[in-house]
């Protein structure tokens, strides 16, 4: 009679007497969907690959290492394109592929990480070479091939330089001389860290576009010829002949059409269920080791696929008659107007109440005030995280991992992000596991908090300009949305995107005016070409501060549209601020005197004319008669100050029409085009960005009053592509 | 890829899976001897191979299918440890890319019925 028993994430199905084996005239198999009956006993059908580890050790069939596609709807990947559907056999509608195991006596071979990304790499790699007709250089991708041919047109062979594609049978690299030569280095399973994806195999798994794929060279025919079984090491040099051949993306494209879904829509998020079968009775210790082992290789996809793609192997707890414990009764709220039921907010949810930061270790009661990293700090600081439990039960084994986002750009500031891709272990902070979500004792949600130190050496500028994202998520993941989606869309999922500028004058009894620039980033690597919208809010204003936003670029005609102001400030064409240069004090007197003038007319812009610049002083006489010569008793007009006065025809309205601006206003500060902001509650502009594009703004900010100090402003920034669909932003805090 | 073969390939799937003893259906290579004799071929994956006589009325497998060659042939599924490790020249590896887990499945079925083991049909 066999049991079931869950230890941790692995399902265990202790078989003594082997009723799961099937007797073929071949051999002994296990019959699989049996075992995922089990399983589907205790949990939902919620996986979209299934792994059996097989406890050969015990008495069991050595089933090997392999994997078997259920089903598939993705095409431009090979032989495996098209439709195929075996879910019907498991009673599932989730499972993609199943791959087995067998279990090496010290988890290092079978089950070696090498392998298990190998298996279930086979849901998308690597099929390219199956059927082309001769002469195509997609054959050149699986030669040469020694190994059984049952899987030459499974697998890279062993003359294309793949890298530490994981997908392929030798496990070598090749290795450029320099001088059209190569050596060959040997890896083995035992090099868990060596092993990933080439950026073929990713384009395959639909995480890349076809252009991010580079050549791929062939070593063909190498001089020497390789043995048959390669030992251990580097060898060679090793000349090609006739020389290397090239396969290009062109060549998979032209011949398998591109890949769909492509990489803006295909699923990312992967659950994984690992299903232990054995004849004898582990020790605690065995299955702790099989637990981590599991961990390693979820940590090492992720990082093997660049944090493009994840696999959650966590076994999701649903409400069943044993339990009634619920995976999706874990939650983050997204905006600090949330309540405590999920999707109950009503405010912006980059500003989550439920991932902070505090000065001090506050342990399991901390304070709920958000304290971001001062510039120029030594001490650590420390990062809070709060799970929300909507069940009744307790739930074991949660783990929250801390990131900070947008890593490939300094940790600038953005506004939208997409998990996974932005929530990038290259930009893990730390994780707490081990966690027990604890319900509600009255009223739920119970709130668990957990924390991680956040040392002063890896917060990255803790400039007062530029402050980086936190992003957080919790482990059980949501089943779905599994593509590439925002925070809202994912209750697991927290951001805290707030940066705060702070006025540290010298002389607290006597501030002087400032001003700030602030950088942040718009648009996300993984969208495609479209126009977007900003809008700028103020949760808090004042009017001592006076903001203009620098499009860097992406309005061209804003030179040719905005009025000229040269003043008395650190700041010009030739003298470029960031984030980096933090708070600068200056003499706002000329600036508010001019910015007062400008503001004062109702003029929305330039003429199209000619313009004359007017010293103070000047006096231009009226007379009454051509021939008239001027004298004391002129009457004259004297121009009192400087003045600038413009001749001609109103500028045409192109750019606003264009770029739809609204309570924004074209301005030249010191011969840099910028966009004033004239009146806070309807500022916004519309930006057209390319595929993939990602600019950089910035908002430059000018306190110019003594008044009001102490005070707080809060602006949100917003972008969205139409007046419903929000893709992301960010809130600045300016402490006056 | 021939696309022509993915849809003789359902077609095949659904008239031969059925059969006593097949275990699975698939497509890929025609292997003679460790050698590709054809890259373009129909799989059918038996238990074992019987003698045209001893195959179970109307159930006898073409050797070829629409025009595709048929390659019978029956899969690997047990490996010893020492052949698990680094795969060599010749080196057969499992097969289970087409084995259909589903047959496997009515397969111990029938081993654990009673009624079957009782009238010694396995």
């Amino acid at each position: 009679m066999t049991q079931q028993m869950i230890k941790d994430n692995i399902f265990v199905i202790y078989d003594p007497s082997g009723e799961l084996i099937v007797t073929l005239a071949n051999g002994d198999s296990i019959d699989e969907v049996e075992a995922f009956t089990k399983l589907l006993g205790d949990f939902g059908d919620d996986y979209d690959f299934i792994t059996f580890i097989v406890d050969n050790q015990s008495g069991l069939p050595n089933v090997g290492t392999s994997a078997t596609k259920i089903f598939n709807d993705i095409t431009g990947i090979g032989t495996w394109s098209g439709n195929y559907n075996d879910r019907a056999l498991f009673g599932t509608n989730k499972i993609l592929t199943v791959t087995r195991h067998s279990l090496d006596s010290d988890l290092s071979y079978g089950v070696s990480i090498a392998q298990l990304l190998h298996e279930i790499g086979h849901t998308w790699c690597f099929y390219l070479a199956g059927g082309v007709p001769a002469g195509n250089p997609l054959a050149l991708l699986c030669e040469d091939w020694p190994f059984d041919p049952i899987g030459k047109y499974g697998h890279w062979g062993r003359w294309p330089d793949n890298a530490n594609s994981c997908m392929d049978y030798d496990q070598a690299e090749w290795i450029a001389t320099g001088n059209g030569q190569y050596n060959r280095k040997k890896h083995g399973d035992y090099e868990a860290d060596w092993f990933g994806y080439h950026p073929l195999d990713l384009y395959l798994m639909g995480l890349i576009p076809p252009g991010e794929v580079p050549p791929i060279s062939i070593v063909q025919n190498p001089n020497p010829p390789l043995d048959a079984v390669e030992s251990g090491g580097t060898s060679g040099p090793y000349t090609p002949t006739p020389g290397v051949a090239q396969v290009t993306i062109t060549d998979v494209t032209s011949y398998w059409g591109y890949r769909s879904p492509d990489y803006t829509q295909g699923q990312r998020v992967f659950h994984q269920a690992w299903i232990f079968i054995t004849k004898d009775q582990k020790s605690d210790t065995f299955y702790d080791s099989l637990n981590s082992w599991q961990k390693n290789f979820a940590n090492k996809f992720r990082k093997a696929t660049g944090g493009r793609a994840l696999i959650d192997a966590s076994l999701l707890r649903v409400k069943k008659p044993s339990s009634q414990i619920d995976y999706q009764e874990l939650f983050f709220r997204d905006s600090d107007t949330s309540g405590d039921i999920y999707g109950t907010d009503t405010g912006y949810f980059w500003n989550s109440p439920d991932l902070w930061v505090r000065k001090n270790d506050e342990g399991t009661s901390p304070g709920l005030e958000h304290q971001p990293p001062v510039k120029g700090q030594t001490q650590s600081s420390w990062i809070y995280a709060c799970i929300n439990n909507a069940g009744g039960p307790p739930y074991p084994g949660v783990t929250v991992n801390f990131y900070l986002a947008n890593w490939a750009n300094k940790f600038m500031p953005g506004t939208e992000f997409l998990f996974p891709v932005d929530w990038n272990p290259n930009g893990l902070i730390g994780s707490v596991t081990g966690i027990t979500a604890t319900p509600g004792t009255v009223v739920p949600p119970g709130k668990t908090y957990v924390r991680i130190e956040w040392p002063a050496n890896k917060i990255p500028d803790a400039a007062t300009c530029s402050h980086p994202c936190l992003l957080a998520e919790i482990i059980p993941l949501e089943v779905t949305p599994s593509g590439l989606h925002h925070v809202f869309e994912n209750r697991k999922l927290a951001q805290r995107n707030i940066t705060i500028i702070d006025n540290t004058t010298p002389d607290p009894q006597d501030p002087q005016p400032f001003m700030f620039v602030y950088d942040f980033m718009i648009g996300n690597a993984h969208r495609s070409s479209h126009v977007t919208r900003l809008h700028f809010t103020s949760v808090k204003q004042s009017e001592d501060i006076h903001l203009f936003l620098d499009p860097c670029g992406l309005m061209e005609e804003l030179s040719d549209a905005g009025e000229s102001m040269e003043v008395d400030l650190p700041f010009s064409s030739e003298r470029v601020l960031s984030s980096d240069d933090g708070v600068i004090y200056i003499n706002s007197s000329d600036f508010l005197k001019k910015l007062s003038f400008r503001n004062s007319g109702s003029h929305t812009g330039d003429l199209n004319g000619i313009t004359i610049s007017i010293p103070s002083e000047t006096e231009i006489g009226i007379l009454s008669d051509p021939d008239e010569e001027p004298g004391e008793q002129t009457l004259k007009i004297r121009f009192c100050r400087d003045t600038t006065l413009q001749i001609g025809y109103r500028k045409s309205n192109t750019i606003r029409k264009k770029y739809q601006i609204s309570g924004l206003k074209p301005v030249i500060l010191n011969g840099v085009p910028l966009l004033q902001v004239t009146d806070i509650r309807s500022a916004g502009l519309q930006l057209p960005l390319k595929r993939g594009q990602t600019p950089k703004l910035r908002l430059i900010g000018f306190v110019t009053s003594r008044k009001n100090r102490g005070q707080t402003v809060e602006y949100d920034i917003t972008e969205s592509l139409d007046e419903k669909t929000i893709l992301g932003g960010l809130r600045l805090q300016v402490n006056l | 890829m021939n696309s022509r073969l993915h849809e003789v390939f359902f077609r095949a799937k659904k008239k031969y899976l059925p059969y006593i003893g097949v275990l699975g259906v698939g497509y890929g290579s025609k292997i003679r001897k460790k050698t590709i004799v054809a890259q373009q071929s129909i799989i059918v994956l038996v238990e074992r191979k019987l003698p045209e006589d001893q195959v179970p009325k109307g159930q006898v497998i073409p050797p070829d299918f629409e025009g595709f060659p048929v390659d019978i042939r029956v899969p690997r599924i047990v490996m010893t440890e020492e052949e698990q490790v680094n795969p060599v020249p010749g080196f057969i590896e499992t097969d289970y890319e087409w084995i259909n887990l589903g047959k496997i499945h009515l397969i111990h079925l029938r081993q654990n019925s009673p009624k079957n083991n009782a009238e010694g049909k396995l």
